[in-house]
């Protein structure tokens, strides 16, 4: 194997110039397709196809300045790149080596150039552990991962350790689920390992449904065999030889690409009967349903793997115990299962030196909403939100003050600008009241009312609830009802106190995670900025006295 | 041999429990004398009759339906099913009349539980009379071929019908006088051929379209209608796209299908991959997969109608 991959390292010239061209969701729709043509026909043009090659590449991250395009072996990053200046890039950089300055990211305020990629501040304060090979890897090429040392953990694990010890190993790192709810790794495979039978499943959940969240599409995309060689670890510890990555309808390149993947994979022997040589068999089947948000829940997109409508049940038995077809099924999301070669690679003792006490490792974040920076950012847990928000994410446009963070999407919850200076890590936040979820960072500044917030995430729940129990069918509804009301200024005394009755009942008795935390955003919105909710009934009131005199 | 000219008419009874069951039951145990060409299927309300009962009857070579209910205003129900019936069958003869067979061969009557011998009595009327009618398609001089293709064209109509029964047919009093007037009137006629009569026009064309390309004048000669009533017929059919491109033909979707290996698990993929293709899903279609799946209708449905992904008329998926 490793003769294999020094078969693919030789082949390759580290000194030849490449051309990464970012093809992540954004780039895609920032006309990257008219870039890579553009490249391609100046190469024919100046006779140089031969000598430099040109890789399209998963997210590099940094979607708000995209198209990105990254010239190695120098580094040279090159932000908002359009076709037209393609043949000045070639003449330039690739045959003259120098700079093009307007290409070249300026810091908005000290107006500091940053020419090569680790210099650019976005990236500067980042701990790319999972995502930092992407600018180096065509997604639908093995090799790249290859000659990136993939696959090597598979190895080492397969061939070098039993499946206890992988289990032990990823149970020392205290990995923690980057899906919501930072449920430990290890525990829940041990828990499907040990469950009775003899047919066990491990699953991927591509679904990602959250508002504002893409750091799995990233990963996915970018670099599917990642993710491929966790979920594969993964079967080995548990014990499993079927596993089951889901796809959602509206991400066709991500299905592309992990097709792709898993073919090769199976061509490449990393996949199918005896891998490497091991004795153990892993196949996997690709699941392409349509994503409504409900179905990343795990018990429901257990079952809409089994050919159901993807309504959850009550868990009073876990999935890892009784998933799908009723045989134990570890499912976790992509982040996770990209953790995983890295833990093994490495060692838990490695992983454990980055993070908190709780939370270890590193996390992607997607930032959105009013920051400069928007993208997927790689941080250590630890990592104050206000580093992120600022030295990361550029700080808010137009010189406007931060009002407050939201995250974890439509059932996350939001911290004023006072508390952020708390470091990301799973209990920290939920402890205010703002749990991570799968890491999607909703910036808002001071224009933004939060009531209005809420209300729109509301109304996105409301319309995604399955319907299958009253409490969250009926309750989202009269929160919403309530908030419109209030946002349209025709709030009234006591709605306050209702809303926050209804929000308990919800949450107390609702059958899946979705009830459960709908009331989530409007909990800790009334937290932390409840006179914005007094003010908003008191000025309808003065409004309405004012009418009376 | 006199035996071999002898027709003996196949009668299809649909009696309900309460009233003409028990009458009928009543005309046995009293002997009462009276032909046993009916074959009874008992059923707890006349109301609980549907069109689609008796065009399958007809359709498996059924010579007469007989509906027998308690009498109007008596029904054990506080739902007055049997003026259900009775609006049902004004439908259903309408209909009959339309493809071409005696409305005769369906008859409705209310027969209390004490009338054994009225039921006796009736039963004396009908039979001699449908024996007179002559057996079906033979009796009014029609195929059988071309009967059984309108039968089921009737029959994929019919879930329409009732929609159209209920949303524009519906009566606001509930006396057996207004139930007749309206439906011998000409508003009846008007309304019948506005919603029904097109649609059995749209759907005879449709099939002879299918079967193969025929010029307008030659469907109107098939059809007997004039040449100006088909050309706008065509015209409204190609604007609700159910020529030609409506159903995706069985090999494409078996394609689909294999493709995914006939896994019953791959539903979603294969009706997405259906909708990509066709951009609808029409009730066959799903029909279709349901077979080839091995996957129950109903499953089918729940899973399609689940997500707002699908659509099942031509229309939304074409803007």
């Amino acid at each position: 194997m490793e003769k294999f991959r020094k078969g693919i390292l030789s082949k390759r010239n580290p000194d030849k110039p490449c051309i990464a061209i970012c093809a992540g969701m954004d780039c895609l729709g920032l006309d990257n397709g008219g870039i890579l043509n553009a490249f391609q026909k100046e190469l024919e043009k100046k006779d140089l196809k031969t000598k430099v090659d040109i890789r399209v590449t998963g997210c590099h991250g940094y979607c708000g300045k995209g198209p990105v395009v990254v010239i190695y072996p120098e580094e040279i990053c090159y932000v908002e790149v359009k076709p037209e200046d393609v043949p000045d890039i070639v003449s330039q950089t690739v045959i003259g080596n120098k700079m093009i300055d307007r290409l070249v990211c300026t810091a908005p305020d000290t107006g500091e150039k940053a020419v090569h990629l680790s210099e650019i501040p976005f990236y500067k304060k980042q701990m790319r552990h999972l995502i930092g090979t992407n600018p180096k890897i065509d997604p639908q090429s093995i090799d790249d991962y290859l000659a990136v040392g993939g696959y090597s953990a598979l190895a080492k694990s397969l061939l070098d350790m039993s499946s206890e010890e992988v289990l032990e190993e990823v149970k020392k790192a205290h990995l923690r689920g980057r899906g919501g709810g930072g449920f430990p790794a290890g525990w829940k495979w041990e828990t499907a390992r040990k469950a009775p039978g003899k047919e066990k499943y491990v699953i991927v959940n591509a679904h990602e449904g959250e508002l504002g969240a893409f750091m799995d599409r990233a990963i996915f995309t970018g670099n599917p065999h990642s993710v491929l060689e966790g979920l594969i670890i993964g079967g080995y510890a548990v014990g499993s030889n079927q596993g089951f990555i889901y796809t959602r309808h509206d991400a066709p390149q991500l299905k592309n690409n992990i097709d792709l993947a898993v073919a090769k994979a199976e061509e490449y022997g990393f996949l199918g009967e005896n891998i490497l040589g091991s004795g153990f068999n892993f196949h996997v089947e690709v699941h392409l349903d349509i994503g409504i948000f409900v179905s990343g829940e795990s018990s429901a997109l257990m079952k809409s793997i089994e050919g159901n409508p993807p309504e959850p049940r009550p868990k009073y038995i876990r999935t890892s115990v009784s998933g799908i077809w009723e045989k134990p099924s570890a499912l976790n999301n992509v982040e996770t299962w990209a953790n995983v070669p890295l833990i093994i690679n490495k060692g838990s003792e490695w992983y454990n030196s980055t993070g908190t006490e709780s939370s270890k490792g590193t996390k992607l974040v997607s930032l959105s909403g009013n920051i400069v920076n928007t993208g997927v950012a790689e941080v250590p847990f630890g990592t104050t939100i206000r580093e992120i928000v600022y030295d990361i994410g550029g700080g808010i446009p137009k010189g406007k003050k931060l009002k407050a963070v939201h995250f974890g999407g439509p059932m996350g919850g939001s911290i004023p600008e006072s508390l952020i200076d708390t470091p990301l890590d799973f209990d920290e936040l939920a402890k205010l009241g703002a749990p991570i979820g799968a890491g999607s960072m909703l910036i808002l500044d001071e224009d933004s009312s939060m009531v209005d917030v809420t209300r729109y995430f509301l109304n996105f729940l409301s319309n995604e609830s399955c319907g299958k129990c009253v409490p969250c069918r009926e309750g989202i509804r009269q929160i919403l009802k309530i908030l419109t009301r209030m946002c349209e200024g025709r709030g009234r005394e006591g709605d306050i106190a209702l809303l926050e009755e209804i929000a308990e009942v919800t949450g107390a008795a609702s059958l899946c995670a979705l009830g459960k935390t709908a009331a989530d955003p409007l909990k800790s919105t009334l937290r932390y900025f409840r006179n914005e909710y007094e003010a908003t009934i008191s000025k309808t009131q003065g409004q309405a006295e004012m009418r009376e005199e | 041999m006199a035996a071999a000219h002898m027709f003996e008419p196949k009668i299809l009874g649909f009696l309900c429990n309460w009233c003409c069951y028990a009458g009928a039951d009543l005309a046995g145990v009293s002997r009462f004398q009276y032909p046993p060409n009916m074959r009874v299927i008992r059923l707890m309300c006349s109301g609980r009759v549907d069109p689609a009962h008796i065009f399958r009857a007809f359709a498996t070579g059924q010579d007469a339906v007989f509906i027998g209910g308690c009498h109007l205003n008596d029904c054990h129900y506080v739902t007055h099913g049997n003026y259900d019936a009775l609006a049902m069958v004004h439908v259903c003869k309408k209909l009959l009349d339309h493809i071409g067979l005696n409305p005769k061969r369906l008859r409705l009557e209310w027969v209390s539980a004490g009338e054994g011998i009225r039921f006796a009595g009736i039963m004396n009327e009908f039979v001699p009379e449908i024996e007179k009618l002559g057996p079906l398609a033979k009796g009014e001089g029609i195929e059988e071929q071309e009967l059984m293709v309108k039968l089921d064209m009737v029959t994929k109509l019919i879930p329409y019908i009732k929609l159209v029964q209920a949303e524009r047919l519906g009566m606001p009093v509930k006396t057996e006088e207004a139930y007749n007037e309206f439906f011998n009137s000409e508003e009846f006629d008007r309304l019948f051929n506005e919603l029904i009569g097109d649609k059995l026009i749209e759907a005879q064309i449709a099939a002879l379209l299918n079967e193969k390309l025929h010029t307008a004048e030659e469907i109107a000669a098939i059809l007997g209608l004039s040449p100006s009533e088909v050309s706008r017929q065509l015209n409204v059919t190609a604007r609700n796209q159910s020529v030609g491109t409506g159903a995706l033909d069985n090999k494409k979707i078996d394609a689909i299908i294999n493709k995914h290996q006939g896994k019953a698990r791959s539903l979603v993929q294969v009706l997405l991959e259906i909708q990509n293709a066709n951009q609808w899903i029409s009730h066959d279609v799903l029909q279709r997969v349901s077979e080839r799946l091995d996957v129950p209708l109903s499953r089918v449905m729940q899973i399609a109608t689940f997500h707002e992904t699908f659509c099942f008329m031509p229309e939304e998926g074409n803007e």
